[in-house]
């Protein structure tokens, strides 16, 4: 028999091997002078291993948790009662708010799309001088001959007037 | 039907529908097995108090929509864990050099005499020298007592790579533990 997997051995120590293992591996240590060796050093560490017991008596949490526990469900049913319907009323008066915008925007787009814009009121002059355009200026009314150096001409004021 | 004839199962389910005293129930049947495994892990009283303490309520919240696919102990040991492995490197990243990160005093230990306290202080010191791996595995392994499979259940690694780690931690272990054979035998 091939010697002992040191997993197997920690699990033979351990006392975890199922029974007809347990035996074949017991036999083989009886007659396997290395796995017995091998047995005996695990065996002393997991002894040692043992000594560190854990007393956890003082360090009890379960009231806390339950504790924690009925507050948290005491301040969700809190939420449920109290705050809930405050928060569903505010959003109640967002919701109309909101239409209420809406509303007036959509008229008035209405509106301005019904009733045509007026188109701006120029007058225009035949008599305009050729440089008024290279000067940006638009020939409209009277208005341009204020930038001018020129006289405003007879015909064009009585068109302003 | 008294408490102790119904299973974590069962208390689950009743703690998913709102009944918040399955949660004590649940806290007290399974804190020893948290407590001691946080403790051990990280070497310091409060802060396994915190991980129980989270554990459990992490396991309340998950209540409602908890499946059972493996052993109850296992998925809480699972959510202890990784809290612990968080806990673990939160500390590694805010740790000073000049702060002290000894695990507590073996004070607290209910022992007899200075003999048994040196002997667990030289065990405890030894577990906590292994690496975060073998630790946890022989922490799983050695005094929660659970399979190979469960730790692979419970840590998400290989079972291969549990046994792996097992082998290396005990070898580890043994050759710490030679320098107080006296103590063993």
């Amino acid at each position: 028999m091939e010697h002992i997997k040191d997993i197997e051995l920690i699990e033979y120590v351990g006392g975890t091997l199922a029974a007809g293992r347990h035996r074949q591996l017991q036999k083989h240590i009886t007659v396997c002078e290395g796995c017995a060796e091998r047995c005996q050093q695990m065996l002393a560490t997991w002894d040692t291993l043992d000594n560190w017991d854990v007393d956890t008596a003082a360090h009890s949490i379960a009231g806390r948790i339950e504790t924690l526990a009925a507050a948290d469900k005491l301040a969700k049913r809190r939420f449920r009662t109290d705050y809930l319907p405050r928060a569903r009323l505010l959003i109640l008066a967002f919701r109309v708010a909101a239409s209420i915008i809406i509303g007036i925007g959509f008229g008035y787009m209405l509106a301005r799309w019904i009733v045509p814009q007026q188109p701006p009121a120029t007058a225009a002059s035949t008599d305009a001088p050729k440089y008024v355009d290279a000067l940006g200026l638009e020939w409209s009314n009277g208005f341009v001959w204020s930038v001018l150096d020129e006289p405003q001409p007879e015909k064009d004021k009585e068109q302003a007037q | 039907m008294s408490s102790e004839t119904v299973g974590d199962k069962e208390l689950m389910a009743t703690l998913g529908v709102g009944d918040v005293t399955a949660l004590g129930e649940l806290a007290r049947r399974h804190q020893d097995r948290i407590l001691s495994l946080a403790y051990r892990f990280l070497g310091r009283w409060d802060l396994a108090e915190d991980i129980g303490q989270e554990t459990f309520l992490r396991a309340w919240k998950a209540a409602r929509h908890y499946t059972p696919k493996a052993k109850f102990t296992t998925w809480l040991s699972s959510i202890a864990i990784n809290l612990c492995v968080d806990e673990q490197r939160r500390l590694m990243r805010s740790a000073r050099p000049w702060q002290n990160l000894e695990p507590d005093s073996q004070v607290e230990w209910d022992c007899n005499g200075a003999e048994k306290r040196e002997l667990v202080g030289i065990v405890q010191t030894a577990i906590m020298e292994l690496s975060e791996r073998q630790r946890l595995a022989v922490i799983l392994h050695r005094y929660n007592g659970l399979s190979h499979s469960e730790i692979s259940e419970a840590t998400g690694w290989s079972k291969s790579a549990v046994e792996s780690l097992l082998v290396r931690a005990y070898a580890n272990l043994r050759n710490k533990l030679d320098k107080i054979k006296d103590f063993a035998e």
